[in-house]
């Protein structure tokens, strides 16, 4: 067979001194660590190794949950027309799934004459040098490294340099997952809140609602009509307090514009919606010298404000609700503070209450941007909110 | 036939399930609303001042909760019936 047309293979790190390959690592293990998303993290590992070896093709598999076929198979050096038709991903069998098995690397000058290696899907290049490492992580296999076609074939030196690279990809991908892991939590945890404001707020309503129409029904039997009209009222007014909390969770749905109001002016806002929706008056006093928090300080201030003030107005029956934003928190940073003078719980009672009222959610925000939260309240005499960020 | 009514007390923190409750019961003569109550500490309070046939309590409440609530209530000789 002709040399394969196609993308020259990069020069070799490999073949440099030891040093050499080492700052080479080094480099693609720093680029890395400043990626947050698990995807650019794999593709740039997925390159660096070819590179970093002078393979004409690379490829990085991650085993989906069953450990049937692969989650992700990422490749360099096809052409996304290659790709396609190539058609789906490879299922873990055969040589690719060898490696996913066992975790010592594997190097061969032609993978056809080994027995494991089974076919090629019709549009897939005929390939010929082999090496397989696999990524370990606290000793178990999280995916592996796949490289073919290197002139003269792979040496001692690749697995060397694929396996230290290895070791290192292992620990970004595990960093990329948790970093996913707990934005998807964070998102779960925005929805449960969404779920539990949708059920206290519009279900009560609407419950109510249904009782009312069928005290109407049963009432517009009898002789008299004034009992019928008073629950027709009662039920419009019912429709109406609906509609006011519809709208205002509609509102919290929305991203709050912090960017263009600030965090003072996004919560102005806020409370003259909730103000009209739950007709108690809700004032925001800003304390501040200029000179704001950062941008991730203020989003975590507003979710907790934003929480505060919801707990505030539907569980606490509050008659009046302040909102203040200072500079002279306990550690120097911006303080916040959401106080009511509503019925108050008893803040150590670690109740279905405690938890429900999100309290743990927003001292686990406060607590991981390195500020201090601490709720104070007795029952009967209103609860006080206080959150401060660096 | 003419059975007095069952004696009903209300236990919600939300006003708006009160009067709804209180409403739809009403139409019914076989019913009396006695009292309500937005917390279990008043339901405690309510139900040895009123004592109601039945009480009908929310389980989920701040404060004292509906759970905590029932094991304060003091049953009278016969006890009400809960329905939560």
């Amino acid at each position: 067979m002709a040399t394969p047309a196609g993308p020259t293979p990069a020069a070799s790190v490999a073949d440099a001194p030891a040093s050499a390959a080492l700052r080479a690592v080094t480099d693609v293990v720093l680029a890395l660590a400043g990626e947050p998303g698990l995807e650019p993290v794999l593709e740039r590992l997925v390159h660096a190794v070819r590179e970093l070896v002078g393979a004409r093709y690379a490829a990085l598999g991650i085993p989906d949950e069953e450990g049937t076929g692969f989650d992700r198979f990422i490749t360099s050096g096809m052409t996304d027309e290659q790709i396609e038709a190539i058609g789906p991903l490879p299922r873990t069998h055969g040589l690719l799934a060898a490696m996913l098995t066992d975790p010592e690397p594997y190097r061969t000058d032609d993978i056809r004459a080994d027995p494991r290696f089974e076919w090629w899907p019709e549009a897939h290049p005929r390939m010929r040098s082999f090496l397989g490492v696999p990524l370990l992580f606290k000793g178990d296999i999280v995916g592996a490294f796949y490289l073919t076609d290197k002139e003269g074939g792979f040496h001692e030196a690749d697995v060397e340099l694929v396996r230290g690279l290895a070791a290192h990809a292992a620990v970004v991908i595990e960093n990329a997952r948790l970093f996913e892991a707990s934005r998807e939590r964070s998102i779960a945890e925005e929805r449960s809140r969404l779920a539990r404001d949708l059920h206290d707020a519009l279900t009560q309503c609407l419950f109510s609602l249904n009782l009312t129409l069928e005290a109407a029904a049963a009432a517009a039997a009898g002789p008299d009509p004034a009992p019928t009209l008073e629950a027709i009222h009662q039920a419009r007014a019912l429709v109406d307090a609906a509609l006011a909390e519809l709208r205002t969770l509609i509102f919290e749905l929305r991203p709050p514009a912090l960017e263009s109001d600030g965090l003072v002016g996004a919560l102005r806002k806020h409370a003259e919606l909730l103000s009209r929706a739950h007709a108690v008056p809700v004032t925001v006093s800003d304390a501040r010298p200029p000179g704001a928090p950062g941008p991730e300080a203020e989003r975590e201030l507003w979710r907790v404000a934003q929480e505060a003030l919801a707990n505030a107005l539907r569980h606490a029956r509050a008659s009046e609700v302040t909102v203040t934003v200072e500079a002279d928190g306990p550690d120097g940073g911006t303080l916040l503070t959401v106080a009511d003078d509503g019925v108050g719980f008893d803040p150590e009672a670690r109740s279905i209450a405690a938890r429900r009222l999100g309290l743990v959610s927003m001292r686990e925000r406060i607590e991981a941007a390195g500020g201090t939260f601490e709720v104070l309240s007795t029952p009967g005499r209103g609860t006080t909110v206080r959150a401060s960020v660096p | 036939m003419t059975a007095s009514p069952v004696r009903l007390l209300i236990v919600d923190d939300h006003p708006v399930v009160r009067q709804g409750l209180r409403t739809f019961l009403e139409t019914r003569p076989d019913f009396e609303v006695v009292g309500e109550a937005g917390d279990g500490e008043t339901a405690v309070a309510e139900a040895a001042r009123l004592r109601p046939d039945v009480i009908l309590m929310d389980l989920v409440m701040p404060g004292v909760d509906g759970l905590e609530a029932l094991g304060r209530i003091r049953p009278p000789t016969p006890a009400p019936a809960c329905w939560c």
